[in-house]
């Protein structure tokens, strides 16, 4: 069974007027089909507007299909019984850090989730300390969120979602507010977590920098998944990528550049190393 | 002759003066910009590149040391900081958060109003700077609130734009965007200081920003100016960069890379197109 | 200057303040604002002053810390003072033209401005010293008889807590607007009245955009995290009564009783007392 499967998924928004008719619909995912198979690392990518975060809300059901059917866990979203569950089972990480820490104090934002599930105290406190652990956040347990960086904050709220034992996070641009080290911090941690304590990952974003270790990509754009496959398949359609308002990082653009100079390099360079070895081997020829 | 526009002297600024809160954010800072110069501003969040882009405008006032804008001590007595303020504009970060107007038009028209121009002057300035950001005539009466996040940005900065400021200081103007609307915003400002020679100050964490359009950087950290260089100069450096958590572009890390192995590239270009010359100049060879 | 408001705000520290039990902090609280309105007397104001440091002393934070949460009530302070020195009939000491300074005047804004000092002092500790989630849980508890005449309880005190954890967040935010107004030509400083109010816009209005906007955000993420209400949801951190609280409250008591001896002696033997 994987662990979410997307079946022709489509949602409106629905704009109202004062007199609750209706006065504009705007479809923001429009037959939209993905599996993720447990324990994997993939990403989703579209510029602002495409639909992914839309896409992401469904599978924590926060949103729910106009047509099609989302399934967690083997769980129908649609299904009213299957709320909570699913919300645990699949946890999600926000984009604005400020906005999503609930308590004061580290721990007790960390708390927040199993309280809410009724866990029992002693099993709480456990948890908190583990997940702090997990995310490398522990020594800053007694700390306000106030006195955090961006970084930590968000790390702060992965620790919060795997308190609630998922076997899942969604993470929503979690790094668009964050500089360049933040950003690193919370890549790293999800990928540790991905790695170490095998949770599915769906990782949404437009830093391409970030998903090259992913194993599998969805690009979207206005409402559709335009293209999918491996971080080396995608990386190697950089026009098609620049079409949909993204980017590529600078390696894989130069060796783009090169190859389309003539060089033999191969297609879809992520790295540096890779490039420099290519290059390596070209010129001994 | 160009003339200096803005000069730090042994300047500092220490807030919360005598408290357990005190904090030395500028540490003896002098420098010197000359008119129309592109200047990059960089360095870790908290080493105090926003406290230092403020003392630019009068918005914070140092606790030692001296400003001049023009020749002029901004803080001589009779000094008019609110001309200051409109000389010198300064976009903070997110900018669409301080829109409040209930057109596109009224909002941008704010600064000019509060410039005390007639009204013909204001509504003049308020056209251009919509049509430079490239903000079209149809969108004047609508709300800026309907927005798209990109839109929004460019009517912020609009905004600015509109008080004429011979100085343009921009905070992250690209922070959450996705590529396609960061290069948008970035070459409107890029084609901004070509066509009017504004002089303009931009506060990144993108290094590839930096090495696309910038021709000197300003490096912080921990309160000082640590370096104050041609941009290409700054980036060979980039094992100190590392040293203050920073990075150069990963182009730098290429070209040095296939330098160690002997390739007889120039280690200088610090953009894609620089460094496919330089490769395929040295692969000839 | 806005982010100089400590009232409202946790100071982290580990003291024996911070350790009490928030129902005891909230009645303790209770307690002391009806002792500085039990008397105005010099020895009761002796006895509140001597628990007012010992608690500061006790709860390690620090004075300064303390006084600059008065900053943002220096406006009320003046006013009651002014208003108690000029306006209270008695025996003239001094006259400026038609005002005039009375005796009993002189005493009462001495006094009052006291009591609101204290007022703002010792009520500040409840937050200084207990987390807004302790504060609110104390909250929820001692008030949850109410909920048997249908008031929501743990909502009300969610709703605060939320409040408590976002005002610094606002306060800087207000910072932030305020300058970015500035920077377009805003003035928030010169002006009569209605100037000064209309001026108020350009920071209101993307103030209020944004505090909805991270309450809708807030609310998505707590609905996220399973969030439904008090039903069924268990506690970090269960409030207990230890022995620590035992003693606390009888010294508390002790304090109550010693203010009340004193002002009921005072009212008997005048002599003592500073009064009128």
């Amino acid at each position: 069974m994987e662990m979410i499967k997307v079946c022709d998924l489509a949602f409106d928004y629905i704009r109202r007027n004062e007199g609750g008719n209706v006065e504009s619909i705007y479809r923001a995912i429009n037959g939209v089909n993905l599996d993720v198979k447990r324990g994997d690392f993939i990403a989703i990518i579209g510029a602002n507007g495409s639909g992914k975060s839309t896409l992401a809300k469904h599978i924590n059901a926060i949103l729910f299909p106009t047509e099609g059917t989302v399934w967690v866990n083997g769980l129908n979203t649609s299904q009213e019984e299957n709320l909570w569950e699913i919300r645990r089972s699949a946890g999600m990480v926000f984009q604005n850090p400020d906005n999503q820490i609930i308590a004061t104090v580290v721990e007790e934002d960390v708390g927040f989730g199993p309280e809410n599930l009724g866990v029992p105290t002693e099993e709480i406190w456990k948890r908190v300390e583990d997940s702090l652990k997990a995310v490398g956040m522990l020594e800053y347990r007694k700390q306000s969120p106030n006195m955090l960086s961006g970084g930590q904050k968000q790390r702060v709220a992965i620790a919060g979602i795997m308190a609630m034992k998922p076997e899942c996070i969604v993470l929503d641009e979690p790094t668009a507010m964050l500089d360049p080290n933040g950003r690193k911090e919370v890549i790293s941690t999800i990928q540790w977590l991905n790695r170490h304590e095998n949770i599915t990952v769906i990782l949404i974003t437009h830093h391409m920098d970030e998903v090259v270790n992913a194993d599998k990509i969805f690009v979207m754009d206005n409402g559709m998944i335009v293209m999918q496959g491996t971080p080396k398949e995608i990386f190697s359609r950089i026009p098609e990528i620049k079409k949909y308002r993204l980017d590529v990082p600078q390696v894989t653009e130069l060796a783009y550049e090169l190859r389309q100079a003539g060089l033999d390099i191969p297609e879809g360079i992520l790295t540096v190393d890779e490039l420099v070895e290519a290059l390596e081997k070209l010129r001994k020829g | 002759m160009i003339r200096l526009q803005i000069v730090f002297d042994h300047v500092d600024y220490i807030y919360g003066m005598g408290t357990s809160f005190e904090k030395h954010a500028l540490k003896d800072i002098s420098f010197k910009i000359k008119k129309g110069e592109f200047i990059g501003l960089i360095g870790h969040t908290g080493s105090g590149k926003s406290t230092l882009i403020q003392h630019m405008n009068g918005l914070i006032r140092a606790t030692r040391g001296k400003i001049y804008f023009n020749g002029e001590d901004i803080y001589e007595k009779n000094y008019d900081m609110r001309s200051l303020r409109s000389k010198v504009g300064l976009v903070f970060q997110y900018p669409e958060h301080q829109l409040f107007e209930t057109t596109v038009y009224k909002d941008v028209n704010f600064g000019p109003r509060n410039l005390g121009l007639d009204k013909l002057e204001a509504d003049i300035r308020t056209y251009e700077a919509l049509k430079m950001v490239g903000i079209g005539e149809d969108l004047l009466d609508v709300s800026p609130f309907e927005l798209s996040g990109g839109q929004k940005r460019r009517v912020a900065i609009a905004g600015i734009l509109a008080m004429k400021p011979e100085v343009l200081i921009l905070d992250e103007p690209t922070a959450g965007l996705d590529p396609k609307g960061r290069d948008d915003i970035l070459d409107q400002i890029a084609r901004l200081h070509k066509e009017s020679n504004i002089t303009i100050i931009l506060v990144t964490h993108s290094m590839e920003d930096v090495a696309n359009y910038v021709d000197r950087v300003l490096v912080m950290n921990k309160g000082s100016l640590v370096m104050d260089e041609e941009t290409r100069k700054v980036f060979a450096r980039y094992r100190e960069l590392e040293k203050i958590h920073l990075a150069a572009p990963q182009v730098t890390y290429i070209m040095n890379a296939l330098r160690e192995r002997g390739f007889p590239v120039s280690t200088d270009a610090t953009t894609v197109e620089e460094a496919k010359n330089e490769i395929i100049k040295g692969i000839k060879r | 200057m806005i982010r100089d408001i400590t009232i409202g705000q946790y100071y982290p520290a580990d003291s024996v303040l911070h350790h009490l039990d928030p129902r005891l902090k909230l009645n303790g609280t209770l307690l002391f604002i009806i002792s500085i309105f039990l008397f105005d007397t010099f020895y009761g104001y002796l006895a509140v002053t001597i628990f007012l440091l010992t608690v500061i002393k006790l709860s390690k934070v620090p004075l300064k810390y303390v006084l600059r949460g008065l900053k943002a009530v220096i406006v009320i302070l003046i006013f009651t003072m002014t208003f108690n020195l000029f306006l209270t009939q008695g025996d003239v000491l001094v006259r400026l033209g038609f005002l005039r300074i009375t005796k009993q005047g002189l005493h009462s804004a001495l006094f009052n401005g006291l009591r609101l000092i204290y007022l703002i002092m010792g009520s500040s500790f409840m937050t200084f010293t207990t987390t807004p989630n302790q504060l609110t849980d104390g909250m929820e508890r001692l008030l949850r008889p109410l909920r048997h005449i249908k008031v929501p309880v743990h909502e009300i005190a969610m709703m605060m807590s939320i409040a408590l954890r976002f005002i610094p967040i606002l306060l800087e935010e207000t910072d932030k607007i305020m300058k970015a107004q500035m920077a377009r030509g805003a003035d928030f400083e010169s002006g009569g009245v209605i100037k000064r109010a209309k001026g108020l816009v350009p920071l209101l209005v993307p103030l209020f955009v944004s505090a909805f906007r991270r309450a809708n955000d807030l609310a998505m993420a707590m609905e996220a995290r399973c969030y439904r209400g008090g039903e069924g949801r268990t506690k970090m951190k269960p409030l207990k009564y230890s022995r620590k609280d035992a003693v606390a409250y009888l010294v508390l008591f002790m304090y109550f009783a010693a203010v009340v001896v004193i002002s009921i002696y005072e009212k008997h033997f005048p002599y003592f007392a500073f009064r009128r």
